[in-house]
């Protein structure tokens, strides 16, 4: 489904983020991409996202160069990978209901499916009951949550998780780690980014490993390698 | 539909998000507006007053001292039977006395030397309207070349002349001088509002970044910044022709003791629709232009 084929990403007046990195992910895979700060893990996703545009290589999705799309087919694109971040991106003014609803409107949904799925997507993270809250009302882990939340009704193909648990305490990270378990066993791949030791080894996933910018290992169930 | 809508009311949040930046913009928006409509005005009360001016003008054609009544006579009703003359008006040495007496009766010494002279030292005269003035000069020559220029002394019609053509040279550069004012002005108002609706895109980064990631149109994520400007326009025109009422309606009195040809209230009232349009126009052309450059600069889809 998605596949990155000998990427290069070299920024101006730096060293390359990303060098020749090859890598295939199959629909429903659970990948995890492991490495230290400022190995690439992000630029890869910010790749996948089409935030940036490789300066060598190319990313394909569904067979698909998407260097190709059109400015008014990257929306269309985007619907369909859904991401989560470390600092949560929830907007302070809205609640949790909003924030989720807000998704779906900027996707120009009506707003029936909004009243239908956003309550749904509460209910898969465990949040119904809190959609008046607001972000600082919430704990981190909650906040990651609805963060989660609002990636869900997305229906995305593929979800992409940048250290989602780097702000979050042991049992937080749990909790998210086995919300993105559940969301794979849904269907969606799922493509975390983390330096977190104890997920990476609990998970028992597929694991591809980063070190400036190149890969030095992609096993299935496989574990922390970085010392 | 409900797109739409949300459109409007994110366009609407921009707006009161950053209140007193909205503000600011509307008020230069106002002030680029106020003298739009302001030379509006003006334009239309200058013309009121030439045209009041030249409904004025005639032609007052002095016959000599003891000019014979029949002979007069004679050159109204041949005046009178060209096609350009509105109306004629005979006024005998007597009336001519009279008028100059009632119209200096405070002017003791005029008064005083009028009645140290024998006789009506004023001539009988015909103060001749026509339908055109610009036509006057053909009316003149007749007189001069007809039998009866032998009894006229002097014919009078060039000091209103004169008057009129400044008049309308004031119009003509009132309105060339105004036209480049708004031209500079309006780029200012378009540059205040360029950087409003940049802050607003700053002030909704965040938002807009998360617009991004869910995949947003980019007609979404443009559109409510673009309608921002609009509000701008469209509030601030509001507020102009309801201050331009309210101002010509204060004016009203005072200003027809003065010149009672000009009733700007009035021909507000009777032109209110094209008034209306023309601000109103102006500050959505204005806003709608200023946020759509900014947009395109400011805002990455």
């Amino acid at each position: 489904m998605l596949i990155f084929q000998e990427v290069t990403k070299k920024y101006p007046h730096a060293i390359a983020a990303l060098e020749n990195v090859s890598f295939r992910v199959n629909e429903g895979e659970f990948v995890s991409l492991v490495g230290r700060s400022g190995a690439g893990k992000s630029t890869v996703l910010k790749l996948l996202l089409r935030e940036e545009e490789p300066s060598e290589g190319n990313v394909f999705f569904q067979g698909v160069d998407i260097s190709t799309f059109h400015q008014k087919e990257l929306p269309l694109y985007r619907r369909k990978v859904a991401s989560v971040f470390q600092d949560f991106k929830l907007l302070p003014s809205k609640n949790v209901f909003e924030n989720v609803a807000f998704a779906m409107e900027a996707a120009g949904r009506l707003n029936k499916e909004i009243r239908e799925d956003v309550p749904q997507a509460l209910d898969a993270v465990g949040l119904l009951g809190k959609e008046a809250r607001f972000p600082h009302e919430l704990s981190g882990g909650e906040r990651q949550r609805v963060a989660m939340a609002r990636a869900l009704v997305q229906r995305p193909e593929i979800l992409t998780a940048d250290e989602p648990t780097g702000n979050l305490d042991p049992i937080h990270t749990w909790e998210i780690a086995n919300l993105l378990v559940k969301i794979n066993d849904m269907g969606t791949a799922v493509i975390l980014a983390t330096h977190d030791e104890m997920v990476i080894n609990a998970l028992k996933k597929r694991v591809i490993t980063l070190y400036d910018g190149k890969i030095i290992s992609d096993k299935q169930k496989g574990g922390y390698k970085i010392k | 539909m409900e797109n739409i809508f949300r459109v409007i009311k994110n366009s609407w949040r921009n707006f009161t998000r950053n209140l007193w930046i909205s503000i600011s913009a509307m008020f230069m928006m106002f002030v680029a507006l106020s003298v739009i409509g302001g030379l509006f005005l003006f334009d239309a009360s200058l013309k009121t007053f030439v045209s009041g001016l030249q409904d004025r003008v005639d032609v007052s054609a002095y016959f000599t001292k003891g000019t014979a009544e029949e002979e007069i006579i004679a050159v109204k009703t041949q005046l009178e039977n060209r096609q350009n003359v509105k109306s004629v008006q005979y006024i005998s040495e007597n009336m001519a006395l009279d008028i100059f007496t009632e119209r200096h009766k405070d002017n003791e010494v005029l008064i005083n030397s009028l009645d140290e002279l024998d006789d009506n030292p004023l001539q009988a005269s015909l103060n001749i309207r026509v339908h055109n003035p610009a036509q006057f000069d053909k009316e003149v020559a007749f007189l001069e070349n007809s039998s009866a220029s032998e009894y006229i002394d002097s014919i009078n019609f060039k000091e209103n002349e004169e008057v009129i053509n400044s008049v309308s040279q004031i119009s003509a550069n009132v309105s060339k001088g105004g036209f480049a004012f708004i031209l500079g002005l309006g780029l200012l108002v378009i540059l205040v509002t360029l950087n409003t609706i940049r802050i607003a895109i700053y002030s909704a980064r965040e938002e807009i970044y998360i617009m991004k990631l869910v995949g947003a149109s980019n007609w979404f994520v443009r559109m409510p910044f673009v309608l921002t400007g609009a509000w701008y326009g469209l509030i601030a025109g509001l507020f102009v022709v309801l201050f331009s009422y309210l101002g010509t309606w204060a004016l009203h009195s005072r200003v027809s003791l003065i010149f009672a040809d000009i009733d700007l209230y009035g021909y507000l009232v009777q032109n209110f629709l094209v008034y209306f349009a023309l601000v109103m126009g102006a500050g959505l052309a204005i806003g709608t232009v200023s946020s759509w450059v900014a947009v395109r600069r400011y805002l990455n889809v």
